[in-house]
């Protein structure tokens, strides 16, 4: 007889909100997705995404063996050869030195999985070149609030939303891109609070704002420094907060003195009577939260946009309170615990970072060896920067597809072509993949244990359901194979995710008091959680902030990287669609999925789409300084004149062979946000089609 | 306390003569709160079925959606998913006679109330909680709860009255379950009048919208739909929308793909395909993450509906759906 149909209750793949559910297995399948109603984050509602989270997992093209690259082409091989291909690493890193082989992790990873990478880049490898799309999404907020704060996570959690009485939404999709958290939103706005929606679209959630400030992207700090001055002029600051618990408001007063809601108007593109009404509105409100997305970090001036955020927040006395804070969303599933992690090129695990001898030396105490690696490594794009020129010779990418997800992707292939050698590892031959000289193949989330971290810090656990697919292996183990077949076995003994996670408890302070045992609790616990008989500590910073008092840091506006001009006289956007994810690997494949979204399509306004002579529906071409690619015209008000939005899903035409390389300073985040681009039309469109056949 | 004694009973009876070879219930889940349906199918496995107070998705979908009909299967269930299993064997989605249906008494269900932490148990006229008795605060209850007026699984094989100890058996193949297990009919069925009352209260307040002028209706729906952000949820917990090719899906044409909020279409053409057979069970609504009360509309809908051709889903086999009944009398009502 065969097995009878089970429910295993795990966590969603998907966004950071953390989301639970529960997957039917039949005879060795995911037959389907349930949602789970004991779930406190998602209390039994999931999005479209997770309602169909099983759709990819056993699709034909899952990768099911090892893949070698045989004069240009990928052939099946066993473990066995394929591992000892891949140790190439360690010879190259042998010849040109640590610097010269570089790791990106994966956020859709598990915590275990990203502290053995991470480790296997630090131990096996030598090298602090670890990094993972954190920096392509929310490094900034890790970096800005970092200083602001003492810490760079979200403050309050996703069930608190539902207390404000004011919510500002700025550059956040949120009921697209963190749907169950969009639902806290509109509880708290039928229960009275009201709602600010700072962005550049007319976005779902827009629908349920009092107020709209839909302003250019890149004119964030000009928005944010304006609603500062508007409370700073109405003297609506909580002088009580300031007072006790941080420092240097004079400078911030000192720096807006002279700054006009005229020259914000300028800026933002949004009336000054708006930008006025709404900080009197968040200002005035008992609990006023903010909630941020890529629109706010995806830009040169990230930090500055984030450190904005925390001044707003902090002037108001927006923090430590059930319905307040600053919030930002993370985008993958397990981008917060890959930062916990330590997959980063300047933090070790917990946060300490690399260039304190003191934190090296715990370190290396804890896994027993006699020194860790010294100066910080690259970040994801600079790593690629450096293959381009030479530098760096070989990289292992685990699930990661930085062919689809970075910048400049015209550049990308150039640097990988320049890699002497390419590991990706990952659950399907994806764009990056192809260009790989060994293929590792993964188990999928459904397919192994471990912990995922979301953007409320709440680590939870995921449940083996089925078996991999072929020969695939979970990527703690295959790493970890990869460290013994390099002669780094000693430093990888785990048999199980648990074995990881109880080194992790022992490294990471922050997870100390956590167990497997405890997190059998449908709940999870949420980081810090000193000992074991901590509960989690939802809401950061109620007290005192974690580096003490907070501190206001001016920020002035800067221009983006890139404006309008002449010759590409619109300035494009990226962003997502609510039913494709990311680099589309996953989405792409599931049927329900892609059915909603199936092709690439540029918003333009009406008023752009005249004078480029452009219908609804016809195809044009997109052109920047670095790419074109082609897409369907959407002419639609959703964005406002002079402004285009794409996504950057479809590998057919990856908006991102259009973005452009320029890094915000302090957090390395390119600026995804703002490209300048002009578009032709390449077809008619259907109107002028049909008559034509007349 | 455990309230599970008798139903383990029949289940043990059924597996053990291999009348059966799995049992569908809920069992313990992760934690107090927690329940997880769960196939049995040896009898040691019986002391996980827990028939507490809650409800988190149709049993009669895991059926139709996941088992193979091959499999005799005895299921507990509550009057919803007996309901369910009735409407959808009368639209030839499942088999009746492959299942056993042993069924629990049902006076409200409850989601996460604070404080009730465990075992959870709604009485007509108390909750017990952990062994301790509170009382009857009913905006613990689900929504649809309140307003459901079906307390007792008679369309099932057996009914057996938690509350009471009133065991019933409602078919022969009932009267053979009672038997195998040893157990014979006994007590009588309450006194419901204080239940007809709650759920007459609670339909005239939910349903106070229905009363308003049209455009105040209007504009509330309108209101509701504009929050939806094309989850499919509602659909998709449905124990009735059994469609392998639903018309609502992206590629079929009818609701624009991609767009959110999707068409009223959406909803509309959702409501009608099950408004002659909704159960009111809550699902879709207990699934929207938009907290839509679509289970008080199709509800709504139904009872009108039910009301002219006399029709009220799942209490038995035989009377075909309503609008399989449509005749040219249907001009003179």
């Amino acid at each position: 007889m065969t097995l009878p149909v089970q429910f295993v209750p795990t966590i969603c793949p998907y966004c950071g909100t953390g989301c639970g559910l529960i997957l039917v297995t039949r005879g060795g399948n995911v037959i389907d997705t349930l949602s789970w109603r004991r779930h406190p984050v998602s209390d039994g509602r999931l999005c479209a995404k997770g309602w169909k989270a099983h759709e990819f997992i056993h699709h034909s093209e899952r990768l099911k063996a090892p893949l070698l690259n045989k004069q240009g082409s990928l052939q099946e091989v066993d473990w066995d050869t394929a591992l000892k291909a891949a140790a190439r690493i360690f010879k190259l890193r042998d010849r040109y030195g640590p610097s010269a082989v570089g790791i990106l992790s994966s956020a859709k990873c598990t915590n275990e999985e990203n502290y053995v990478i991470q480790k296997f880049a630090r131990v096996a490898l030598g090298t602090n070149n670890i990094d993972h799309c954190a920096r392509l999404c929310h490094a900034p907020s890790v970096a800005g609030l970092s200083a602001s704060f003492g810490s760079g996570a979200m403050t309050n959690s996703i069930d608190d939303l539902e207390q404000a009485t004011c919510i500002l939404v700025i550059g956040s999709d949120t009921t697209s891109q963190h749907p169950l958290i969009a639902r806290r939103i509109t509880r708290a706005k039928e229960r009275g609070a009201s709602l600010i929606v700072a962005d550049p679209r007319a976005i779902h959630i827009s629908h349920q704002a009092d107020i709209l400030l839909p302003l250019y992207p890149g004119s964030e700090v000009a928005l944010l420094n304006a609603l500062i001055k508007v409370i700073l002029d109405f003297s609506l600051e909580d002088l009580d907060f300031i007072a006790r618990r941080t420092e240097g408001i004079e400078s911030l007063k000192t720096s807006l003195a002279d700054y006009t809601l005229e020259e914000a108007e300028r800026a933002t593109g949004i009336p000054a009577e708006d930008i006025k009404r709404a900080a009197l509105l968040y200002a005035g409100a008992e609990r006023g939260a903010i909630v941020y997305a890529m629109g706010i970090t995806q830009h040169i001036t990230g930090t500055d946009n984030v450190t904005a955020v925390a001044n707003l927040a902090m002037l108001t006395g927006n923090l430590g309170k059930k319905g307040t804070g600053v919030n930002p969303l993370r985008g993958q599933n397990n981008v917060q615990g890959s930062c916990d992690m330590g997959a980063l090129p300047d933090t070790l695990p917990g946060y300490r970072a690399v260039n304190s001898e003191l934190n090296r030396k715990e370190l290396a105490e804890a896994w027993s060896v006699n020194m860790l690696p010294v100066a910080p490594g690259l970040t994801v794009v600079e790593m690629l920067e450096a293959a381009q020129r030479g530098e760096l010779k070989a990289l292992y990418v685990v699930g990661e597809n930085p062919m689809m997800s970075d910048p400049d992707l015209n550049h990308v292939a150039q640097a990988l072509e320049h890699l002497e050698l390419l590991i990706v590892q990952d659950i399907f031959l994806t764009e990056t993949a192809g260009y790989a000289d060994i293929v590792l193949p993964s188990a999928s989330w459904a397919e192994k244990d471990g912990t995922f971290t979301s953007t409320e810090r709440r680590v939870q656990r995921i449940r083996k359901a089925v078996m991999p697919p072929g020969i695939a292996m979970a990527d703690w183990a295959i790493t970890s194979q990869l460290a013994r077949t390099g002669g780094y076995g000693q430093y990888f003994p785990y048999e199980s995710a648990e074995d990881i996670f109880d080194e992790i408890r022992q490294v990471v302070p922050q997870y100390h008091g956590i167990t497997y045992e405890r997190l059998n609790d449908p709940c999870g616990l949420t980081w810090p959680c000193p000992s074991e008989n901590h509960p989690g500590t939802p809401m950061l910073h109620s007290e005192h902030f974690t580096r003490g008092n907070g501190q206001f840091y001016p920020v002035r506006p800067r221009l983006p990287a890139e404006t309008p001009d002449e010759a590409y006289p619109l300035l494009l956007t990226t962003g997502r669609v609510s039913t494709q994810w990311h680099s589309g690997s996953m989405t792409r494949r599931s049927p329900s999925l892609e059915a909603e979204f199936p092709a690439p399509f540029i918003e333009i306004n009406p008023h752009d789409a005249y004078w480029l002579g452009i219908t609804n529906q016809c195809r044009v071409k997109v052109i920047s300084r670095r790419g074109n690619v082609e897409a369907i015209a959407q002419i639609t008000d959703r964005v406002k004149p002079g402004v285009a939005f794409m996504p950057f899903h479809y590998a057919e035409s990856a908006a991102n062979r259009l973005t452009g390389t320029a890094l915000d300073p302090r957090s390395k985040i390119p600026e995804f946000k703002v490209t300048a681009v002009t578009i032709t039309p390449l077809t008619p469109g259907k109107l002028q089609e049909d008559h034509a056949t007349e | 306390m455990d309230y599970g004694v008798t139903i383990r009973q029949i289940g043990q009876a059924l597996l053990e003569r291999h009348i059966v070879s799995q049992v569908l219930a809920f069992t313990h889940g992760l934690d107090g709160k927690d329940v997880m349906p769960s196939l049995i199918t040896s009898p040691e496995e019986l002391a996980r079925i827990t028939i507490v107070s809650r409800q988190p998705l149709s049993l009669a979908k895991v059926i139709s959606r996941y088992v193979d009909p091959a499999v005799r299967l005895a299921v507990v269930v509550r009057p919803c998913d007996a309901r369910a299993i009735i409407e959808l064997a009368k639209r030839n989605q499942l088999d009746r006679d492959n299942y056993y249906l042993i069924g629990i008494t049902c006076y409200g269900t409850i989601d996460k109330a604070e404080g009730l932490t465990s075992e959870v148990y709604v009485f007509p006229d108390h909750i017990e909680a952990n062994g301790e008795n509170y009382d009857l605060n009913e905006s613990l209850l689900l929504p649809h709860c309140r307003r459901c007026g079906f307390a007792f699984p008679d369309m099932a094989d057996v009914t057996y009255d938690f509350a009471g100890g009133h065991l019933k058996a409602n078919t022969p193949r009932g009267q053979e379950m009672l038997s195998i297990s040893g157990l014979v009919e006994q007590g009588q069925k309450i006194d419901t009048t204080a239940l007809e009352e709650r759920t007459k209260r609670w339909r005239t307040n939910d349903f106070a919208i229905a009363g308003s002028s049209p455009q105040t209706r209007l504009d509330y729906w309108l209101h509701q739909f504009d929050k939806c952000i094309k989850c499919y949820g509602c659909r998709n917990s449905c124990p009735l929308c059994y469609c392998k090719d639903c018309y609502l899906d992206a590629d079929r044409g009818l609701v624009e793909p991609g767009k959110i909020p999707p068409s009223l279409l959406f909803h509309l053409t959702r409501i009608i395909h099950v408004a002659d057979s909704c159960l009111n069970c809550g699902q879709c609504e207990m699934a929207c993450p938009s907290d839509i009360p679509l289970s008080r509309l199709s509800q709504e809908l139904q009872l009108d509906l039910g009301s002219i051709f006399d029709y009220t889903p799942g209490t038995d086999i035989i009377s075909p759906p309503p609008l399989d009944t449509l005749g040219t009398k249907e001009g003179n009502k």
